[in-house]
């Protein structure tokens, strides 16, 4: 055989190596992502069913969601504070709807649909166990974007929240990208210009892709999976050392402060905010955050970032 | 602009994670450019004149903080 076959040969070996690899990682990320998304609308459903029966006065059900939040944090970590629960429950009924004219599509065909859990059954309706009713009936395809994603879209007017969802899905936009062009007004855009096709060109460049990795260490993802968040997820090198450099010199100080963290996450919807570190001073009796900014980008960033639903109570 | 960052983080420290008893969280927010540093600290407001002398006692200050950004 000559050199040139051989070596051409192994890297068709490498290349089909390669992509099966990376065939294996998105779908890796699609499923825990297809679970996540579907178990957060069944957890909507069950609170919606919940209050339905028993909790019709409005304080009764903010009652039952404060207690249900707690018990859950306790086990299962913050992703379950009483704003997730309420997304929860109006992501159930923003797609309710939707699931049922799929599902009862679906049903009158008889046709295959795959369970959250990989395994393909033919169901009857009357044979699904009544706990994971929704769960086990939807397929996977209706819900393939991010928890994330759906908790930004839930906000939007209905027929922008269809327009986006379908582009996100179309060109699989990650959220920075998403929260891009809607920033950008695409729709209104596209709604009035009499060239659509250059509109769409336009919105292709400089476009942020969604990889299957980062999908992954997304917060409510590890959460979701039961996964130690990493600072080392969250820093770069030069933050890294710097941060070490302030932490260090603050516990050498000798005037009473106290380490409390690294790269705290806390989160609004869909958006996470770290705090590089936390201090406790026991001679002061309070929390001392430091947050460190580094570089022009971040500059620009913080006007983009700063969330301006989010008001800051002076 | 950047005082209002570092305010969300302090404001929601006060609001959900501070006990009682506890006094009002400090923020400090560190920046570092190509060729400049800052640093911002953030003192709670309301406070009496007693209690922003004993911060000073006990926070570094901002040259010292500034020395650490640079390295």
């Amino acid at each position: 055989m000559g050199k040139t076959v051989k070596n051409q040969l192994h890297r068709k070996l490498f290349e089909n190596i390669r992509d099966l690899l990376h065939e294996a990682r998105k779908s890796i990320a699609r499923n825990i992502n297809t679970a996540m998304v579907m178990t957060y609308f069944d957890i909507g459903r069950m609170i919606v069913e919940h209050e339905q029966k028993r909790a019709r006065r409005a304080e009764y059900a903010k009652e039952t969601l404060k207690n249900l939040s707690k018990q859950l944090v306790k086990e299962f970590g913050k992703g379950f504070s009483e704003r997730n629960l309420e997304n929860m429950r109006n992501f159930y009924n923003t797609y309710s709807d939707k699931i049922s004219q799929t599902v009862s599509a679906k049903s009158s065909l008889g046709r295959k649909t795959q369970t959250v859990y990989g395994q393909s059954h033919n169901y009857k309706n009357d044979k699904v166990p009544e706990k994971y009713a929704t769960l086990s009936r939807i397929s996977p395809e209706i819900f393939q974007l991010s928890w994330s994603h759906y908790v930004f879209l839930m906000r939007l007017p209905e027929a922008e929240r269809k327009f986006y969802e379908i582009e996100a899905i179309k060109q699989n936009w990650s959220l920075r990208e998403l929260e891009r062009q809607f920033n950008s007004s695409l729709y209104e855009r596209l709604a009035l210009s009499r060239d659509k096709k250059k509109v769409r060109e336009l919105t292709e460049k400089g476009h942020v892709l969604a990889m299957p990795q980062d999908a992954i260490k997304e917060p409510y993802v590890l959460e979701f999976l039961g996964l130690k968040e990493e600072s080392a997820y969250s820093e770069n090198d030069l933050e890294s050392a710097i941060i070490t450099r302030i932490e260090h010199f603050m516990l050498e100080l000798g005037k009473g402060f106290l380490f409390a963290g690294r790269q705290v996450r806390f989160s609004f919807d869909e958006d996470h905010y770290y705090v590089d570190l936390i201090f406790y001073n026991r001679l002061l009796k309070c929390f001392v955050l430091i947050d460190l900014k580094i570089g022009k980008l971040k500059h620009q960033d913080l006007g983009q970032i700063y969330p301006v639903r989010y008001e800051v109570a002076a | 602009m950047l005082s209002n960052w570092v305010k969300m983080y302090v404001n929601y420290y006060d609001r959900y994670v501070k006990a009682e008893d506890e006094n009002k969280t400090i923020g400090i927010i560190l920046c570092k450019d190509k060729n400049k540093t800052l640093v911002e600290i953030t003192l709670p407001k309301d406070n009496e004149q007693i209690f922003a002398r004993k911060y000073q006692l006990y926070l570094p200050s901002k040259e010292e903080l500034k020395k650490q950004l640079e390295g």
